[in-house]
């Protein structure tokens, strides 16, 4: 037996040497980058990755997403929660886009900087990647999904200098943004890492923020879950037979609900719940409405009273809902849909819904 | 042997499509040690489709069957990345090196000699992804080498199959790197430590003390893409038999 103590001893040693585990070190930023900017910032050691990618049933049918750029994102992120760059120092974007209601605002009006009331409820940013790739297109074209309520911007850069230099929200101009930024110590690392450079210019700031909001979208939800298992129309291709089938892990109210919404609902807000299928509609909010909304803007008769149409990802967490907020919870839309539709003219909804709440 | 070609054209495809590298193999070292008192000294240039190298060896025996050997091995490479047009933006480059010792038994027989060794070592692989983006791994490599050689007065031939563990213990990584960079690190970082064989030889013409030689190392790795590990090295090498140089002196 004693001869073979070496050879075991061998073996022993080996299998020791083969129970290390690799421990490796993942840095993004110098060492002198971290120093400075965990004095002013709670930034993770290595950045989020922000690359938005659709689920199978939306990516087969031919929708895709705008691509995101990290560094940019992350200083489109510092960016977006900074109350610096409003008037009084206390408003961000995300005072009235916060991320745990999918970037909406809880409230009917939210505030902006002295505490002034904004005129329409907060928009839900909270699905912007669903339809990302297709803004910045033509007012009237089919991909020219837009933003604010009234459709007023054309591009997440026209959205966020909006509400940077509305006087009910930031209060800011541009230049007084830029000159902000550039005086703050922790933005020229993030610069540096997104542009090349610490030189800050209104672009360059709209187009950092522009890559975040970009980068927001689920896609996790128990509908993509699903839809992803369906199976595809017999030449393999995921088709609308997907979105009006049941679902089998829906239980007979979902499915019921999803079959009603597809009946009366997605024809403007999408099937699928990727981008919206109307850019603009009048839902008969009013027969004779205060607020024009698209209309307002451009001028258009047929336009007055329209408003942007959401997609409905998240839609349980972005109450109150409409432009105005009026509907405290999803219970009251859905009376609305079913009873309360006013006449008008160029009216895009039928008079009479089915109620489709369990599935929403 | 018709299935060998693809074989080894697909061998190169990935050698030269994967231009950093996370490990390289030394030469298999064999030493001609048949008595207590010889020893080698070797220093060997190798090249790959994608890297060059020097290798330098000393073994020698300070006991009967009993020799002990040390390795030194340094490897490099350095390309430009070309961007979509073609043109080349940035130099990146891969460098490494890699120490180690062991100790074995040798036992001559009539044709030859056969030993076997067992060492262990440690060295770093760096690759400079270009605008100062690094990964800098640790590696150590334990192995198991039994060698055969024959020599006479003409002819030196060695063949040895080095059984391999090795592990990263530890590496500072520059998360900006290209994401498939990161996810070949992550892979390596994740199936470390690695178990394989690497078969080596080396055949080499003798002129009292020296030896010139040819030699070369194939490592049975899973395609190098998956880890970033290089499988085959070539190289020319001169080596000196101290026994025999100071028996020249002496005479």
């Amino acid at each position: 037996m004693k001869k073979h103590v070496p050879i075991i001893s061998l073996f022993a040693l080996f299998l020791l040497l083969g129970a290390c585990k690799s421990d490796f070190n993942y840095f993004y930023y110098s060492k002198e980058e971290t120093e400075l900017l965990s004095q002013y910032l709670n930034l993770p050691e290595i950045p989020d990755d922000y690359t938005v990618t659709f689920p199978a049933h939306l990516s087969n049918v031919g929708l895709f997403p705008r691509a995101v750029e990290r560094d940019k994102a992350v200083l489109g992120r510092v960016i977006f929660y900074d109350k610096k760059l409003s008037k009084d120092g206390t408003v961000s974007c995300a005072s009235c886009h916060k991320q745990a209601l999918a970037f909406s605002d809880n409230k009917v009006f939210s505030e902006g900087v002295y505490d002034r009331s904004t005129t329409r409820n907060s928009f839900a940013l909270g699905s912007v990647a669903n339809f990302s790739a297709y803004y910045g297109t033509d007012l009237n074209g089919f991909n020219a999904i837009r933003f604010f309520w009234d459709n007023r911007a054309e591009t997440a850069a026209d959205q966020s200098r909006g509400s940077m230099t509305n006087a009910q929200e930031m209060d800011m101009s541009m230049q007084e943004i830029a000159a902000m930024v550039e005086s703050q110590p922790y933005y020229a690392p993030l610069f540096n890492k997104a542009f090349g450079s610490p030189v800050v210019t209104e672009d360059l700031v709209l187009e950092a923020i522009s890559n975040f909001v970009n980068a927001m979208g689920s896609f996790q939800s128990e509908f993509d879950a699903e839809a992803n298992q369906s199976d595809p129309t017999p030449d393999g291709n995921f088709g609308n037979t997907v979105y009006h089938s049941n679902f089998s892990g829906f239980t007979s109210a979902e499915n019921r609900g999803k079959y009603l919404y597809n009946a009366n609902c997605s024809s403007c807000h999408s099937g699928n719940m990727g981008r919206p299928v109307l850019q603009l509609a009048n839902n008969g909010l009013e027969s004779n409405p205060i607020d024009l909304g698209v209309g307002g803007i451009t001028g258009v008769n047929s336009e007055k009273g329209a408003f942007k149409v959401p997609t409905l990802r998240n839609i349980a967490l972005t109450a109150p809902y409409m432009h105005d907020g009026r509907f405290a919870n999803l219970e009251e839309v859905l009376e609305f849909y079913n009873s309360g539709i006013q006449n008008h003219p160029y009216l895009h909804v039928p008079n009479r819904i089915q109620v489709c709440h369990t599935f929403l | 042997m018709r299935p060998s070609i693809p074989l080894f054209a697909a061998f190169l495809f990935f050698a030269i499509g994967c231009r950093h590298y996370h490990y390289s193999p030394n030469f298999v070292h064999t030493p001609y040690i048949e008595k207590k008192g010889d020893g080698v000294v070797a220093a060997t240039f190798g090249a790959n489709p994608v890297t060059l190298n020097g290798d330098f060896h000393a073994s020698y025996s300070p006991i009967k069957h009993g020799a002990v050997m040390l390795n030194y091995f340094r490897t490099r490479s350095s390309f430009e990345e070309p961007n979509f047009l073609g043109q080349p933006v940035y130099q990146e480059s891969t460098e490494g090196y890699f120490l180690e010792a062991a100790a074995g038994g040798y036992w001559p027989f009539e044709f030859g000699t056969v030993a076997m060794y067992v060492g262990w070592g440690q060295g770093q692989m760096r690759n400079d992804y270009g605008i100062a983006r690094i990964s800098d791994l640790r590696l150590q490599r334990f192995f198991v080498q039994p060698t055969l050689t024959y020599k006479n007065d003409w002819f030196r031939l060695g063949l040895g199959l080095r059984l391999v563990q090795l592990s990263f213990p530890s590496g500072t990584i520059d998360y900006r790197i290209e994401p498939e960079d990161i996810e070949v690190i992550k892979r390596l970082e994740k199936d470390s430590p690695f178990w394989f064989p690497e078969l080596g030889g080396n055949l080499g013409l003798h002129f009292k003390p020296v030896t010139i030689s040819a030699h070369l190392v194939l490592a049975a790795l899973r395609p190098s893409t998956d880890y970033g590990f290089d499988g085959i090295n070539i190289g020319l090498g001169i080596s000196l038999e101290l026994q025999e140089l100071f028996k020249k002196r002496e005479k």
